[in-house]
């Protein structure tokens, strides 16, 4: 299992140059079985690193651009008259495929982010009364981009605990961008590239990485971490207990992907900053973003 | 001249990661009034023994006598290594209460019962304290002073087992209470003040507004409940209802829009009108002396202006 | 910046009002204490007490029955009232203590909240020390050991916040506590100096009739105790125990006759002159229940007097007060000696007749005399009459008049020890042969358990002592004539009353049970013995004894309660210690190792992070110092391994082994 992830990893890192941290990242991210918020300017590779995961991992792929006209049914589906027959049908929306790409998930009214959102989060649509399972596995990269620009419905907090992680992409250093303008077209480079991995092999990757041991000391950081941010005063609010599962199994999915049985307080830093980062919200004085005050969370707590 | 005795005293502070641990040293102990009265007893059953050279007599005496000290020490033992951890309080208006929550961790595999919390020499919370539940202490204070509280020193004590001891430790959590001014009604005829922005009169028509406005084609994906079946009974096309969202004009409460008289009661009549404006949905700015916050209707606008109207004057 | 904050107190612990189940158990705990006041107190106030808490544990179901503040202080009133009328009856402490306890049980009415309980519970403290003043028995001491474990329990319980989180958790808590505290009050116990003289005298009016021997004989006294299973002594000997036919436990010596009581010479109560030389010698301690006599009572003949004490000229050993508890001494006497003179006083004495002698004695003491040469076949011939008369050993002899000693010897002839001693004395006197008649205690039981001699009531004898000029002062024991058996082995009840005649303490069943029975007497008889030498007859001698046991005899009282509260000190500060260790939680050594390891890496400059995990430091220290990674690199490993995979107790070992090897060096 773990040649396939490092090959996974080595032929998206061929694609995305130079963000192998990222692309682990988003892995781990999807081996535990989360939605992945991808937050970063435009045309830094966003849109290719979802459609290598997707590709790679041999998933069926949609994107979805989303627009401040884009109705709930254009991202679930719709019932349309058929004149022939008289009747109602369901017609599958996008969100019906292994991999949604929802890009610029910030650029649509809330109605058709919740209408997504919900389908996330329950794993099934219900319209009209029937209620249609989405595939499995399912999930949900969405990119948005930073900052807070007209026209904008800026995700609340409620829907951002729903994505595991939020990873941004950077730009590539200058080594990586040599290369990058060097080579081919990513795309054209991406169509040529096998898939390394089947749904099948994914969910027994998924099982494997719930299987990473714990132990008791891990647990107890944990849920020092949790508490610390519930009682201290630079959060504005701590995380919810579902972070905190979150958390324990991102973690897992790393030390998995760092070729370990069980997970070390390393793993646990290691995805702290995407798992928590944008959950966090800066206490009543200090206005830090959300990397800030997973850097002072982590260096606040010692380890047990 | 007073003696500041407050330099001598050993407190507990938080440690870095915000928890408070009692350490023995800063743990004082004294005798309660019934252990007084507790060793005046031995002292009679002392005497009695002596005189009465009463073997039995002596046996309870001590056996007495080596369980008050035996009792000092699980009084001491039971504050001793105690991790606390104050939580953050919800902010509170003005002569409400707040509700500043302590919890207490890593009580170690034994119970420590009679955990008590006092503030300025009152009992305000007590509980007991074991593993495997959730231990948390409540103080509970009425704030009558707008701006920041910071809150005090406290003590936590314990009498535990036979209160026959009173062993007790100052601790100090940085924790603070944001007080917001007292809301106080008054007649909002001033609020005519309230200026429309230009060009913000606009609204969004959609299949899912509230309020109806007409008929248009259908598109492929509108609902079914919206389907205006009548005028497809008719024959015609398919129809669609189009609903709209009024977009209302933003507000604008000011600092020389309310009737004051003095500072006081003009910062609680606009933080009335913010809560009146938050409860109706508006889109509301606030605009202070000094400062201005920009309309918008998000739940964090509301937080931001009674900040603002909490702390005006008191911070740079 | 600070605002004024307006506190919302707590509802002070102490006003709490009870609740049912703390209200039942101490009433239940408080007359567990106060119980054994029903047998020792004025039966007015002790019944008066267990009423009031008894209305009181009903009143706990029906709280309006509870009195209202004036009402009880007029039942205050009216018990006080009542107090003075009564007190008269009473005698010294034992009202006090009655007033103590009725004002207790007012007391109980007056209790709703905690504060009423805490204080309470110091009422019901002092009153298990008013208990111990008058009852010191084994089973009394458990039961208030368990009332006042319950009272502990009471206190613990109260001092909680919240509900019983389980129902048996205080009483835990209190035996814990108890345990804990048995070790100081042990040593403060054995060390506390012992006063053998009162602060100042205060009559407990402890003078009840108790049962034992008393400074004079009328026939048919001492067939009153045989009925007694009552402990008298106890006895345990340095060296091998004498045979049955020796064991005459000496007590008071009557030489005063009337013809119907015998009392003691004050005369013959001064100090004796001289003490025969031994020839046989037992060195024994006994163990003397309290008996409100003035003499202690030894094995015949006493050597010499135990502390304390005086041997008069008749050789009984005398005490300046009653033996008003248990007393214990040790003492030596002369089963063989020899021969013990005479003076005229004791001449004197010794022959001394009453008015009530009739010719038909005179008759039977003059043909003895006549037909012998010498005293002793005097005393032989009136043994023989008594042997081959019809005279019948029987604890029911008839009633007799005025002239008992002839009814007896001529009419009757049914008696027991007394009646045989008696006229025997008599008729010696009768004869010309000085003799006087010895009240104690003849035999023992020998329980195996403890290995020591048991006297009880019940071996209570008296015997005659005549004088011959060749052997001096010779014991005769006449009843030994009539019944040899009463002398050979213990009195056998069932056997001497014969005839079916019902006595108070018949063990029924076979000789096997009876055997049984026999055997868990003497257990209890044994530990009874250890509870008194120990516990209620610890005193100033045997404190003493104590030290130059442990080799500090040379230790004078001053210096005996500095050693006591010395000691009692550092018990509590080893119990401190503990108690602090275990509080404490144990470190785990996977830690503690680690914990050093780190130590010593930060001992050459490198010191870890709070918050860096294992990987991260381990790269750190070998970026900074590459030539540790032979060392550095197993050692994180397995510490990975253990502390976050799945641990075992081996990998530890090799582990903490390992790192107690490590010690980097400074790079020079």
């Amino acid at each position: 299992m773990n040649s396939t992830l490092e090959s996974v990893i080595h032929q998206a890192s061929s694609i995305v140059l130079g963000k192998e941290r990222v692309i682990k990242l988003s892995l781990a991210c999807l081996l535990a079985k989360g939605h992945l918020l991808i937050e970063d300017v435009p045309g830094v590779g966003k849109t290719t690193l979802a459609h290598a995961l997707a590709h790679l991992l041999g998933l069926e792929y949609r994107r979805l651009q989303f627009t401040s006209d884009l109705l709930p049914a254009d991202v679930i589906g719709v019932s349309i008259f058929d004149r022939n027959s008289g009747e109602f049908r369901f017609h599958r929306g996008p969100v019906f495929s292994q991999v949604l790409l929802a890009d610029e998930i910030n650029r649509a009214t809330p109605k058709a982010q919740s209408a997504l959102l919900e389908a996330m989060e329950e794993r099934q649509v219900s319209l009209e009364g029937t209620t249609h399972p989405l595939p499995e596995p399912f999930f949900v990269i969405a990119t948005q981009n930073p900052g807070f620009q007209i026209g904008t419905y800026p995700l609340p907090e409620s829907q951002l605990d729903r994505f595991l992680m939020r990873v941004d992409i950077g730009f590539p250093d200058r080594q990586a961008e040599r290369a990058l303008l060097k080579g081919e077209d990513r795309r054209k480079l991406l169509s040529r590239m096998t898939p390394v991995m089947t749904p099948a092999r994914l969910s027994e990757a998924q099982r494997l990485a719930g299987s990473i041991h714990a132990s008791d000391a891990i647990y107890d950081y944990c849920q020092s971490l949790l508490a610390y941010t519930r009682s201290s005063d630079r959060f504005y609010h701590g995380l919810s207990p579902r972070a905190g599962v979150g958390l324990l199994n991102a973690a897992r999915a790393w030390a998995l992907i760092g070729g370990r049985d069980m997970v070390l307080p390393e793993d646990i830093q290691a995805v702290l900053p995407s798992v928590a980062a944008h959950r966090l919200q800066g206490g009543t004085d200090a206005e830090t973003g959300g990397e800030s005050l997973v850097r002072h969370l982590i260096k606040s707590v010692p380890l047990p | 001249m007073r003696l500041d005795l407050n330099k001598y005293l050993r407190l507990v502070c938080p440690q870095a990661d915000g928890a408070l641990v009692v350490s023995a040293r800063s743990i004082y102990i004294l005798p309660t009034g019934f252990g007084l009265v507790y060793a005046v007893l031995l002292l009679l059953l002392l005497i009695g023994s002596i005189n009465y050279a009463n073997n039995l007599g002596f046996l309870l005496t001590f056996f007495l006598t080596a369980l008050g000290l035996i009792a000092m020490v699980h009084t001491w033992r039971n504050l001793v290594g105690l991790r606390l951890r104050c939580g953050r309080p919800d902010p509170v208006f003005s002569g409400r209460t707040a509700s500043f929550p302590f919890y207490i961790e890593a009580t170690g595999s034994r119970l420590r019962p009679d955990i008590e919390l006092l503030y300025s020499h009152i009992a305000i919370d007590a509980c007991d304290a074991g593993p495997g539940q959730e231990n948390r202490l409540n103080l509970t204070l009425t704030l009558s002073k707008r701006g920041r509280f910071v809150l005090d020193r406290c003590v936590v004590r314990s009498r535990y087992p036979l209160a026959l001891f009173r062993a007790w430790t100052y601790v100090q959590p940085e924790v603070q209470c944001l007080v917001y001014p007292r809301p106080l009604s008054w007649t909002p005829q001033a609020l005519v003040s309230a200026e429309a922005d230009p060009g913000n009169g606009m609204a969004r028509r959609d299949v899912s507004g509230t309020d109806y406005h007409g008929l248009r084609e259908y598109r492929p994906g509108d609902p079914l409940k919206t389907i205006h079946w009548k005028s497809y009974a008719k024959g015609q096309e398919l129809m669609a209802l189009e609903f709209e969202t009024p977009t209302a004009s933003d507000l604008w409460l000011s600092w020389d829009a309310v009737p004051g008289p003095d500072m006081e009661s003009r910062l609680g009549q606009l933080c009335h009108a913010v809560l009146d404006a938050a409860a109706g949905n508006l889109r509301f700015g606030l605009r202070l002396p000094g400062k201005t916050l920009p309309a918008d209707d998000s739940p964090h606008h509301v937080d931001d202006c009674l900040r603002a109207l909490a702390l005006f004057g008191l911070e740079s | 910046m600070s605002a004024n904050p307006r506190k919302i107190p707590l509802l002070d612990p102490l006003q709490r009002p009870l609740q049912r189940y703390q209200e039942l158990r101490f009433l239940v705990f408080f007359g567990m204490a106060a119980s054994p006041h029903l047998f020792i107190l004025d039966e007015v106030f002790s019944w008066t007490f267990f009423a009031l808490l008894i209305y009181r544990v009903i009143a706990v179901f029906h709280s309006r029955l509870l009195p209202s503040r004036p009402l009880l202080l007029v039942l205050t009133l009216a018990f006080l009232i009542l107090f003075f009328f009564r007190v008269e009856r009473i005698l010294g402490a034992q009202g006090g203590i009655s007033l103590l306890l009725v004002m207790a049980g007012l007391k109980l009415l007056e209790i709703r909240r905690r504060r009423d309980l805490y204080f309470s519970v110091l009422l019901g403290f002092f009153t298990v020390i008013t208990v111990f003043l008058h009852e010191d028995s084994p089973p009394v001491a458990l039961l208030m050991l368990a009332a006042v474990i319950g009272m502990i329990s009471i206190l613990v319980e109260s001092s909680r916040i919240a509900g019983p989180a389980c129902r048996l958790f205080d009483l835990r808590q209190a035996a814990i506590l108890s345990l804990q505290a048995l070790p100081i009050a042990l040593v403060l116990f054995l060390l506390f100096p012992r006063l053998n003289a009162p602060l100042w005298s205060f009559n407990l009016g402890e003078k009840t009739a108790r049962t034992g021997l008393s400074d004079s004989i009328t026939p048919g006294s001492i067939s009153q105790l045989v009925l007694s299973s009552e402990v008298a002594f106890r006895v345990l000997f340095d060296g091998p125990i004498p045979p049955p036919r020796e064991r005459y436990w000496r007590g008071p010596v009557l030489w005063r006759t009337d013809g119907l009581n015998w009392t003691r010479s004050p005369q013959m109560m001064a100090p004796a002159q001289e003490v025969p030389m031994g020839l046989r010698v037992a060195d024994y301690r006994i163990f003397l229940q309290p008996s409100e006599n003035p003499w202690l009572i030894l094995l015949d003949l006493p050597a010499s007097a135990p502390d304390g004490s005086v041997l008069s000229r008749d050789f009984q050993v005398l005490t300046q007060t009653p033996v008003s508890a248990l007393r214990r001494y040790q003492a030596r006497s002369f089963t063989s000696f020899s021969p013990l003179g005479i003076d005229p006083m004791q001449q004197r004495l010794g022959l001394q007749l009453p008015s009530n002698v009739t010719p038909r004695m005179r008759a039977l003491v003059a043909g003895w005399r006549s037909g012998a040469a010498s005293p002793a076949q005097i005393v032989q011939k009136a043994l023989v009459h008594f042997n081959q008369q019809p005279f019948v050993y029987s604890l029911r002899p008839p009633l007799l008049g005025n002239s008992p000693i002839d009814e007896f010897l001529f009419e009757t002839r049914r008696g027991f020890c007394e009646h045989y001693a008696t006229s025997f004395t008599l008729l010696m006197r009768l004869a010309g042969i000085p003799s006087r008649l010895v009240t104690g205690y003849q035999g023992g039981e020998l329980n195996p358990q403890g290995d020591y001699l048991l006297v009880r009531q019940s071996d209570a004898h008296a015997w005659s002592e005549v004088w011959l000029p060749d052997r001096g002062w010779v014991r005769v024991d006449p009843t030994g004539a009539v019944a040899p058996e009463r002398i050979e082995r213990p009195l056998d009840i069932d056997a001497a009353l014969g005839e079916g005649e019902s006595a108070l303490f018949v063990i029924e069943g076979s000789g096997l049970f009876r055997a049984f029975g026999r055997n868990i007497r003497w257990g209890l008889d044994a530990l009874n013995l250890s509870w008194q030498r120990w516990i209620i007859g610890y005193d100033q001698s045997r404190q003493r004894d104590f030290l130059s046991h442990m080799g500090l005899g040379w230790v004078d009282q001053r210096l005996l309660s500095a050693l006591a509260f010395g000691l009692a000190g550092i018990v509590f500060l080893i119990l401190f210690a503990y108690l602090r260790r275990q509080g404490r939680e144990r470190p785990d050594p996977l830690a503690k190792a680690y914990g050093r390891f780190c130590r010593r890496l930060a001992g050459i400059g490198i010191s870890r992070e709070g918050h860096e995990g294992p990987l991260d430091f381990e790269r750190r220290v070998l970026s900074k110092r590459p030539d540790l990674a032979p060392e550095v690199a197993p050692i994180i490993g397995s510490y990975v391994g253990l502390a976050y995979g799945r641990s075992s107790p081996e990998g530890i070992d090799r582990l903490v082994k390992r790192i107690d090897a490590f010690w980097p060096r400074r790079r020079s």
